[in-house]
């Protein structure tokens, strides 16, 4: 059954011309990307455009596709590249510094790395507010610390993953992803007193 | 225990998912992309593909062409040569100059060629090879014999006279009286008294020589004929006799 066929068949099928197979490959990626792009773009309006184009390269290279990994990191390499683009075109802004991979900022080390486990959810109410506050935080983080906590949550990726997305080696996502942890969790902490 | 042993059990903990942050995040409002935006990428998906199915027929036509097209070619061709080589290998269409010369040539020298009629001589000589093999034939039935001929203009044409076995167009006056005196015995009358009749066969001109054959078809004279033809055709190889013989 197509259904249950993996990624990277799908996307072999549609490179044959099987449309069924893209649908089904769509409808599993189509919201942790797009969430993925809205969490780096910062607004809805770049995240479309910027998702359209993904989708637009995914399908042009239908037919050269070939599975040297697993779809989704290819697919996640294909946004994080258009993300680059994206923040290159916008380079001349001062509000995200962190859009040059090359800056400074984004792994420098944290004054303490706040603990697991002082976060405690309590109610739904106070979930909405630490959920409200978490996404202030992330669209805080530099933009390599944000993307490794994003590759992780929303696509569900390995540090040896994120590593192969973002073109760094395993110790280097491992750190980014580290260090977002950390601000995130200091920045809640700090936030509720908790 | 150095302090950053409880971080990075932490760490570890997140990567296993069982983590808090996790958990609040999964809290928050899942966006997911416009519906129209939805549809423009699936309707862009699904030109893509129609479009990637048309040029695959183009490619599979296009394979398939020139296959077709050379299949067409020798089906033509093996059409055309079985057209005009039909008869073992013997062209139907002449070669109009090595035929006539080769055949022309074969004939001048032969003795035969001075005791045929004005008639057979012109008609040997005017005639290609390979042009209508019974024209003739026709000729000589449709046209009388030209004045400047020794024999009278008269004198039937042998297709008139099946059974003489020979053209009397030679023959003088008198005995073709006598034959229509004595019908009962035209053949052997013919055989003794008309000049071509008298002939061996190997001096005849070919189309004589070939109607003397067909005359012993005609009296059941079948070995008589077939040996004839042989030597017929051992002297005149390429001379086009089936269609008179058919």
């Amino acid at each position: 059954m197509i259904g249950n066929q993996s990624d990277e068949e799908l996307m072999l099928a549609y490179g044959n011309g099987d449309l069924k197979a893209f649908e089904i490959i769509y409808r599993r990626h189509s919201g942790g990307l797009y969430r993925y792009l809205m969490r780096q773009c910062g607004n809805a309006g770049d995240a479309q455009e910027l998702f359209q184009d993904v989708w637009t390269n995914l399908i042009r290279a239908r037919e050269r596709y070939e599975v040297r990994a697993k779809f989704s990191t290819y697919l996640y390499r294909l946004a994080h590249n258009r993300v680059i683009d994206h923040y290159r075109r916008r380079a001349h802004s001062a509000t995200d510094k962190a859009a040059n991979p090359g800056g400074q900022g984004d792994d420098s080390e944290p004054d303490e790395l706040p603990q697991e486990g002082v976060l405690q959810v309590e109610d739904h109410l106070h979930l909405k507010r630490l959920t409200s506050r978490l996404l202030e935080l992330l669209a805080e983080l530099p933009s390599l610390q944000r993307e490794a906590f994003l590759l992780r949550e929303e696509a569900g990726f390995s540090v040896e993953q994120i590593a192969e997305v973002t073109g760094v080696n395993p110790e280097t996502a491992k750190s980014r992803l580290r260090y977002a942890l950390a601000k995130l969790r200091r920045g809640l902490r700090d936030e509720f007193g908790e | 225990m150095s302090p950053q042993e409880p971080e990075d059990r932490a760490f570890d903990r997140y990567l296993q998912g069982d983590s808090t942050l996790s958990k609040i995040y999964k809290g928050t409002t899942l966006e997911t992309p416009p519906a129209e935006l939805d549809a423009a990428i699936l309707a862009e998906a699904r030109q893509a593909a129609a479009t990637q199915a048309g040029k695959r027929r183009n490619q599979a036509l296009q394979r398939w062409m020139i296959p077709a097209a050379l299949a067409a070619v020798l089906v033509l061709a093996v059409g055309l040569a079985t057209f005009v080589f039909e008869d073992g290998g013997a062209p139907l269409v002449p070669k109009p100059l090595r035929s006539k010369g080769s055949f022309e040539q074969r004939q001048r020298p032969s003795k035969m060629l001075d005791r045929q009629t004005p008639l057979q001589q012109q008609e040997t000589t005017r005639q290609p090879m390979g042009g209508a093999v019974d024209e003739p034939i026709r000729r000589r039935e449709s046209e009388p014999p030209q004045s400047n001929v020794t024999a009278p203009a008269s004198a039937s044409s042998p297709a008139e006279q099946p059974t003489t076995g020979a053209p009397a167009d030679a023959a003088p006056l008198k005995e073709e009286a006598k034959r229509e005196q004595r019908p009962v015995d035209k053949a052997s009358e013919a055989d003794q008294t008309a000049p071509t009749g008298a002939m061996a066969p190997k001096d005849l001109a070919p189309q004589e020589w070939l109607r003397r054959i067909v005359e012993l078809r005609k009296q059941g004279k079948l070995n008589e004929a077939q040996s004839s033809f042989a030597e017929f055709r051992r002297r005149y190889p390429d001379y086009p006799a089936d269609a008179i013989l058919k």
